[in-house]
C-alpha cells in the first residue's frame, strides 16, 4: 500500500573530519523511509549522530521541516532541542529506570503516556520490569516506543536488529512495517543488510568510505547500479 | 569508654563527609569526563595523600594552619576560626587526607558510564542538569556509597594526621584513636579494648548499613554492590 508522502522538508548537506572523514548528502520527505546502506566502518552511524546533534559537523546545513538545525554561519541546535529520536544499537536504555519510566523520560515524565506506549506494543504486563529483566527484543521494543514518545519528525534507527537473534528479528521487521504506515515522521535507518532495506526502504542512500556513491529506489540501485563498487556492496 | 572523644571523632566523620561529598562529586566528574591542561598535576595532588606518610601531611598541614602559617593567619585574622589544635583543624586536615578515597570511587562510577546513555538523554530533551540529576547521579550512586563508606571509617581510624595538627586535648581533638593510643600508654589495656571494639563495630555497622543503601536503587535483585 502506497503511504502519503509529501513533498522534501528535511534536507541535510554537511561534512565532517572528525573522528573520521564523511561527506553526505540527505534530503527526505515526510514519512518517507531512507536507509544508509554499507559496509562496517563506512560512516552510517556517524552520519545517522551528525542528524541527531551528537556531533558536530566541520560545515554544511541541516534544514528540518522548516528548523534551521545547522547552518553555514555556525549555528548548531544542539540535540537535546531538535524534534529527533533515536535508537541505539545496543538501546542505550537507563539500567536505573523500569521500562514505563525509561519511556516516561521522553515525554515530560507522563506516566500515562508512558503506559499508553507499552499496551500499544502489547507491553503492559512488563512496565515495571528493569531493562537487564528484559529479552533482547523487549528492550528493542522500549528503545522504539521511548524513540517515538517524543512524537518526533525524524526517527533514526542504528542498526536496531543486529543486536537480536534471527527470529526476533524476524518479528522485529514485521512489527517495524506494521508500524511504519502509522508513523507520523521520517525515518533514517542504518543497516548493512540488503533484505532489510529491501523490507523498509522507500530510498537508498550507499555509503563507503564516508561518501555516498549512490542514490535511489531498491529497484533503482538493483537495476542500474552506477559502478561495480555498488554492485559489490549491495551483492549482485 | 571515652564518651567525649567518641563524640569528637563522630563529628569529625561527618563533618569530612559532608564537606567532601559535593567536592568530591565536582572534581570526580571533571576528571572522569574532561581532558584539560595540567590534569595531570591535579592527579597527583589527588593521590598525594596516599603515598605521604600521615605525620608527614600532618607536618606540614600545621605548618600551614598554625598561627603564623598563611591559611591559619587568615582563618583566625578574616573568620575570627583558630584552626591549629581545633576542631575546625582537624576537620581540614581530614577533608584533605580523604580526597583520594572520596574521589576515585566517584571518578570510577562516572567514568563506567556509557556515553550513549547521556546521549540518549539529550535526545530525550533533557537538560544537562536534568542528565546529571537523572540518569547520572543515581548511576554514580554506589560510587557515592562507596567513597562516604571509606571516607566515614578511614576518618574513624586516623591516628598520624589528627595527633600533628590537634593534638589530645579532650572533648576538642582527642578522637578515639588517640584515646586508645593514650590508654595503651597508660597500660588500661581494658579501657583500650573497649574502645577499639566500639570502632570496630561502628565501622561494621556503617559498612552494612550503607551496602544495603546501595542495593535500594535497583531493586534488592540487581542492585549494584559496593565495590
Amino acid at each position: 500500500m502506497a503511504r502519503r508522502m509529501g513533498r522534501t522538508l528535511f534536507r541535510a548537506d554537511f561534512v565532517l573530519t572528525k573522528p573520521i572523514a564523511l561527506s553526505a548528502s540527505l534530503s527526505l520527505k515526510p514519512r518517507e523511509v531512507a536507509v544508509l546502506f554499507g559496509p562496517s566502518g563506512s560512516g552510517k552511524t556517524t552520519a545517522l549522530r551528525c542528524l541527531a546533534g551528537l556531533i558536530k559537523p566541520k560545515s554544511g546545513s541541516i534544514e528540518a521541516f522548516s528548523t534551521i538545525w545547522q547552518d553555514e554561519s555556525g549555528f548548531f541546535l544542539p540535540a537535546r532541542h531538535r524534534q529527533v529520536s533515536m535508537v541505539f544499537q545496543d538501546y542505550a536504555l537507563f539500567p536505573h529506570l523500569k521500562a514505563w519510566q525509561n519511556i516516561a523520560l521522553a515525554c515530560s515524565e507522563n506516566e500515562k503516556v508512558a503506559r499508553d506506549w507499552l499496551t500499544r506494543f502489547s507491553m503492559s504486563d512488563l512496565a515495571e520490569q528493569y531493562p537487564k529483566e528484559l529479552s533482547g527484543g523487549q528492550k528493542q521494543r522500549v528503545a522504539l516506543m521511548r524513540a517515538l514518545a517524543r512524537s518526533p519528525k525524524l526517527l533514526l534507527l542504528d542498526e536496531p536488529f543486529s543486536a537480536v537473534d534471527s527470529m526476533t528479528r524476524k518479528v522485529l521487521r514485521q512489527e517495524l512495517i506494521k508500524l511504519r504506515d502509522s508513523l507520523d515522521c521520517a525515518v533514517v535507518l542504518v543497516t548493512h543488510d540488503w533484505e532489510e532495506a529491501r523490507l523498509l526502504a522507500d530510498k537508498v542512500y550507499i555509503l563507503s568510505d564516508g561518501k555516498i556513491l549512490q542514490t535511489g529506489t531498491i529497484q533503482e540501485l538493483e537495476n542500474n547500479p552506477q559502478s561495480d563498487q555498488v554492485s559489490q556492496i549491495i551483492g549482485i | 569508654m571515652d564518651w567525649q572523644s567518641f563524640w569528637v571523632t563522630i563529628k569529625m566523620a561527618l563533618a569530612t563527609c559532608v564537606i567532601l561529598l559535593p567536592f568530591a562529586l565536582i572534581l570526580a566528574r571533571i576528571m572522569a569526563r574532561h581532558e584539560f591542561y595540567g590534569k595531570w598535576l591535579v592527579e597527583v595532588l589527588i593521590i598525594l595523600p596516599l603515598i605521604l606518610p600521615p605525620t608527614v601531611i600532618g607536618y606540614y598541614m600545621l605548618i600551614l594552619i598554625g598561627s603564623n602559617g598563611v591559611l591559619g593567619s587568615f582563618s583566625e585574622t578574616y573568620l575570627n576560626v583558630p584552626l591549629a589544635f581545633h576542631m575546625s583543624g582537624l576537620v581540614l586536615a581530614s577533608v584533605i587526607f580523604n580526597l583520594p578515597f572520596a574521589i576515585y570511587p566517584i571518578q570510577r562510577a562516572f567514568a563506567a558510564i556509557e556515553s550513549n546513555l547521556l546521549e540518549a538523554g539529550a535526545l530525550c530533551g533533557l537538560s544537562r542538569w536534568q542528565s546529571f540529576v537523572k540518569i547520572e547521579l543515581p548511576l554514580v550512586w554506589p560510587g557515592i556509597v562507596s567513597a562516604l563508606v571509606l571516607v566515614f571509617t578511614h576518618t574513624l581510624g586516623e591516628f598520624g594526621i589528627i595527633l600533628m595538627v590537634g593534638g589530645s586535648i579532650p572533648g576538642e581533638t582527642r578522637t578515639l584513636s588517640i584515646a586508645i593510643y593514650d590508654r595503651v600508654q597508660a597500660f588500661d589495656w581494658n579501657g583500650a579494648n573497649t574502645m577499639s571494639l566500639f570502632l570496630l563495630l561502628i565501622s561494621s555497622t556503617v559498612i552494612y548499613c550503607l551496602g544495603f543503601l546501595s542495593r535500594l536503587q535497583y531493586g534488592k535483585k540487581d542492585g549494584p554492590h559496593i565495590v
